[in-house]
């Protein structure tokens, strides 16, 4: 009989999963809270339950309702995506208990990566670590501070995916967000528990992809994830243009032995800061990551299958001498947000016209007349390249970021193809403070076409309200001689032209 | 109109279809529903915002549009719609105009044509004369920009 995989996730990593499930041979099933019965990630399932809810924690963030789902569709595996669940050694217990494999690392290997205490000190027998501290009053932060003094990052022990990251750099800082970051985690995470590391500024950030099974421990090279704001990752690429080889090779074997060390069984990533040509281990992301396509298409390896693999007890499909990597592979992570404000935004979709092409993937769940809801994650869309070196990546990228249709609401494709026109992206020389340091958004052809279509607009506009106001005045508002229909762009000329109610 | 997308003005013309004129120079532009075709580029436009100034985003890129600038600019003038006869001007010079009052009649394509004021205004002064002939775009009259 088919496995029964139940997908604890929603929108792009659903689909994601679900299509790794039918290549598999396995059958997906799907959950959805109340704001995504509308969600694309249903229709890639073979049943669905309604769990019910709008945010996170009254929906997938659920472990009781999640169980029962799994139950009622009797589904043999969890596959949880990221975010959510996905590191909560809490819902792998539950699962465990109620007889579903869950897709991850064993829990006792859960206990050790999620928790950054335990992981940094794992990490540190076999790796260098920025020197840190897990806190749980003002009075430690003081006295860890004083030995390794400000700046400082703040983070939360369980936390993952860039939130709960805070960098303090003075005594009233640290007063003032302490408290704050600890109820913060507590509701995003479910603990209060907080981690105080040295914070080194502008660091490249590099992480190593492993898939790991029982027996063997793989890794398919790394990915630069430095273009990021307020610790959010936009921009991914692999390989990066910050190593040479001889670093390459340190930093890849440095993060096998830690998945070693730590007896990893499943796909992860090990995570380090680069700053020059020496790094840090920072932490171990115990699931399948928004990046990991870059991986895939210059490895070849499905990430998502060998996951399922993996936690079926399959084994994995390939071995370490079988991976190589051809190409550059860049992801860009298109968010609903105000390019200029980044603030995020929900609304409906109009239009979403995929671009398509040799080395081209979109992941995504958006589609024509799609609402996105307020209650999730702003991202809506992946776009992944792959050319035969980096230079053919960025181009690609770049015309697939234009030829990329999504309207009615404002994205950021601005700021991506922004980013990859500017020098430091082009010669790789960029860090983590890229994004602050942004030239244009614009280019001048574009300009010359926004000014015009600026102008039609206006000129509908102006059309409307006087077709509307003439109509209201029981007159004829398609009578020329009252109205200059060559000239009717100008919104004085207008005015003077409309007969208003005395 | 005047148009300023980020630091630039541009004086935009739509002279027919399909044909604008920018800065006195004419572009063919073929619009569609939102997509402009120009020099073979097209531009789609795939967000813009309520207001002013507001945010296009045409072909993934950004671009912030003000129409306002010419907006508050002509309030100060009245300009013919079309080119024609001044017939008759109601308003006085100095006095003040309700909205929607009548301020100058043209005559023009046979028909008598009345130019009324946009907003209640003081005008400043009337620029043409009765029996004069004017162009489409010329001053008629200005207001005070002092009082509003």
């Amino acid at each position: 009989m088919n496995t029964k995989v139940l997908i604890a996730n929603r929108g792009e990593i659903a689909i994601r999963i679900a299509k790794a499930c039918k290549k598999a041979g396995m059958i997906p099933y799907g959950i959805y809270s109340e704001a995504d019965n509308e969600s694309l990630h249903i229709k890639y399932c073979e049943g669905a339950v309604n769990i019910g809810g709008l945010l996170p924690i009254e929906s997938y963030l659920v472990i009781d309702k999640i169980i029962e789902a799994a139950n009622k569709l009797s589904c043999d595996m969890i596959h949880p995506g990221y975010g959510f669940l996905s590191e909560s050694p809490k819902f792998a217990e539950q699962c465990k208990k109620e007889g579903i494999i869950f897709v991850g690392p064993s829990t006792e290997v859960m206990a050790i990566s999620g928790d950054k205490v335990k992981a940094r000190n794992a990490a540190s027998r076999v790796a260098s670590v920025v020197e840190g501290a897990e806190v749980s009053n003002e009075k430690e932060a003081f006295s860890l501070i004083n030995k390794i003094g400000f700046p400082v990052i703040l983070k939360a022990v369980e936390g993952g995916g860039g939130r709960g990251l805070r960098i303090l750099r003075s005594t009233e800082e640290l007063h003032q967000r302490l408290a704050s970051a600890q109820t913060e985690s507590m509701m995003s995470f479910g603990s209060n528990r907080v981690y105080i590391e040295q914070y080194l500024e502008n660091p490249k950030h590099i992480e190593v992809q492993i898939i790991a099974d029982s027996s063997d421990v793989i890794q398919l090279g790394e990915r630069e994830c430095s273009i990021q704001r307020r610790h959010q990752k936009l921009i991914e690429e692999t390989p990066s243009p910050a190593l040479d080889d001889e670093t390459r090779q340190d930093i890849l074997s440095e993060a096998v032995s830690i998945m070693n060390e730590i007896g990893y069984d499943n796909a992860g990533t090990v995570e380090f800061l680069l700053k020059g040509n020496k790094y840090y281990f920072m932490e171990i992301n115990a699931r399948i990551q928004v990046e990991h396509p870059i991986t895939e298409l210059v490895t070849g390896v499905d990430i998502v299958e060998q996951q399922l693999r993996a936690a079926l007890g399959q084994g994995l499909s390939v071995k370490q001498e079988m991976i190589s990597s051809k190409g550059h592979a860049i992801e860009c992570r298109i968010n609903a947000e105000h390019p200029l404000s980044f603030a995020p935004v929900s609304g409906k979709v109009n239009k979403f016209v995929a671009p398509s092409g040799e080395g081209i993937r979109l992941d995504s769940a958006l589609y024509s007349g799609y609402s996105i809801p307020q209650f999730y994650d702003s991202l809506i869309a992946k776009l992944i390249c792959h050319g035969f070196d980096r230079k053919e990546a960025i181009n690609k990228m770049v015309s697939a970021l234009s030829s990329l249709r999504i309207t009615g609401i404002p994205t950021s494709i601005p700021f991506h193809i922004s980013a990859l026109k500017d020098d430091r992206f082009v010669d790789g020389t960029y860090n983590t403070s890229f994004v602050e340091k942004l030239k244009s958004y614009s280019s001048e052809s574009g300009e010359l076409a926004a000014a015009v279509l600026a102008a039609i607009s206006q000129r509908a506009r102006i059309r409307t309200v006087y077709v509307k106001q003439e109509l209201q005045n029981g007159n004829d508002p398609w009578n020329v001689s009252r109205f200059d229909w060559a000239n009717p762009y100008d919104s004085n000329l207008a005015s003077s032209a409309f007969r208003w109610k005395s | 109109m005047k148009v300023k997308v980020n630091d630039n003005l541009y004086d935009i013309v739509i002279v027919g279809k399909d044909i604008v004129k920018v800065n006195g120079e004419e572009v063919v532009a073929k619009s569609f529903d939102d997509c402009i075709v120009i020099k073979g580029t097209e531009f789609h436009l795939d967000f813009e915002e309520e207001g002013d100034p507001s945010l296009m985003i045409i072909n993934g890129m950004a671009y912030l549009v003000s129409r306002s600038y010419l907006t508050e600019k002509v309030s100060d003038e009245i300009r013919a719609p079309i080119s024609g006869r001044v017939i008759d001007i109601p308003a006085r010079k100095g006095y003040r105009v309700e909205r929607g009052q009548v301020i100058i009649v043209l005559e023009a394509m046979k028909m008598e044509n009345e130019i009324k004021s946009p907003a209640t205004r003081w005008i400043k002064d009337i620029v043409v004369s009765k029996g004069q002939s004017v162009k489409a775009g010329d001053i008629l009259v200005t207001f005070d920009s002092t009082r509003q």
